[in-house]
């Protein structure tokens, strides 16, 4: 048994002010055809990495001594924060909606 | 990118302006008796605003929804900072840092990060308290 | 390094204030000396200074990452005061001319009081400065919390 990709019911603009996804939510708008929740999983990996690769750099500037804005840094961890949490907590509802699927008798 | 939103891409430009603002009053101040100096001015709210206003047509005119696009992002990261310094003075050694304009910039800019600071971080803390579901 | 070196532009005024201080003491305690070691009576020494790499630092400003490398305020050079030395009319000093006059130094000490002050306050200005932008670099931590 597989899982059959979710369509979101959410819609264009739902996502699109959240902020995260602009290419779903634009394509949502404009062909009407929901955001794949595959691309939206995919799309917050992404970020995660990118965040953290950004976060990579900033601790070798800031351990060479050659940094000079700590606002940037600090406001480049919290987004780092923020991007890891959202996929742990992607995840964790991911495996909770398995479990009710698993759960329902047949 | 998750965290990216106009808010914080508007946060971002204003620390980083007040930042320099405050380097350069630190110059000014460290210069302020040296002949022939002329006192360094930072100003980034006016490129701010000047990049808004472009998205601002006849067409929303009134409204803020330009705001919540996400082509603001982009206008808001186009927006520069600009340096000038004065070229007149009318002390004798050619020198004119006005100490006491120095004196309110390095106020405003201390308390102006303070609150942009605030800002940021509620804003990033809001959005983990929605991410972990109110907890 | 450049390591948050917005902190040396605060740091060279101080040192530069400073510095101005200990000319304007040597000034005075030499205020009556007539014969220094080349013979000559004592000059009123002044200080020039001039700004450090303002140009790359208009650079720096204008980049918002822009690393300041090193700016503020530096003391270029001391130099001497060329203005007239003060003849006093002593005939008995050993230090006399053929007329009769003795050559003191230049020292006005009204004057170097003025500076003095002058230097002391802008050196507390400079300390200002520095503690703004401690308190701006510390509130940054808070980012996040």
């Amino acid at each position: 048994m597989f899982i059959v990709p979710m369509t979101s019911i959410i819609g264009g603009a739902g996502i699109g002010t959240v902020g995260g996804n602009a290419v779903n939510a634009a394509a949502a708008v404009d062909t009407g055809v929901a955001g794949d929740f595959k691309n939206i999983l995919q799309d917050t990996i992404n970020n995660v990495e990118q965040t953290e690769a950004v976060t990579k750099v900033d601790a070798y500037n800031l351990s060479i001594g050659n940094m000079d804005d700590m606002h940037t840094m600090m406001i480049n961890t919290a987004k780092a924060d923020v991007a890891l949490q959202t996929m742990v907590q992607l995840r964790n509802k991911v495996l909770e909606s398995y479990q009710a699927v698993m759960n329902t008798g047949l | 990118m998750i965290g990216d939103s106009i808010t914080s891409a508007l946060y971002q430009k204003a620390l980083d302006g007040t930042w320099q603002r405050q380097k350069a009053t630190s110059n000014n101040i460290a210069n302020s008796e040296t002949p022939g100096y002329k006192a360094i001015k930072v100003n980034f709210e006016d490129s701010l605003k000047a990049e808004i206003n472009k998205l601002q047509t006849t067409a929303n005119a009134g409204s803020t929804s330009f705001l919540d696009k996400m082509e603001s992002i982009q206008s808001i990261d186009n927006s520069n900072i600009n340096v000038y310094q004065g070229a007149t003075s009318s002390r004798l050694d050619q020198n004119n840092v006005d100490m006491e304009s120095e004196n309110i910039d390095m106020t405003k800019s201390v308390l102006q990060y303070n609150y942009l600071v605030r800002g940021v971080s509620d804003s990033y803390s809001r959005l983990k308290y929605a991410i972990n579901g109110g907890k | 390094m450049s390591f948050l070196s917005s902190f040396n532009i605060s740091g060279s005024g101080m040192t530069a204030q400073k510095y101005r201080l200990d000319i304007v003491a040597q000034n005075i305690a030499n205020a009556q000396v007539t014969r220094t070691e080349d013979g000559e009576p004592y000059r009123r020494k002044m200080t020039v200074l001039s700004s450090v790499n303002t140009g790359t630092f208009l650079d720096a400003l204008k980049t918002a990452t822009g690393v300041v490398q090193k700016a503020g305020v530096q003391v270029e050079a001391v130099i001497e005061d060329e203005s007239a030395l003060v003849p006093v009319y002593d005939p008995t000093h050993p230090d006399a001319n053929a007329e009769g006059y003795v050559m003191y130094p230049n020292v006005n000490t009204a004057q170097e009081m003025t500076d003095a002050m002058g230097a002391s306050r802008a050196y507390e200005a400079n300390v200002t400065a520095f503690n703004a932008t401690k308190s701006i670099v510390l509130k940054a931590l808070e980012i996040g919390r």
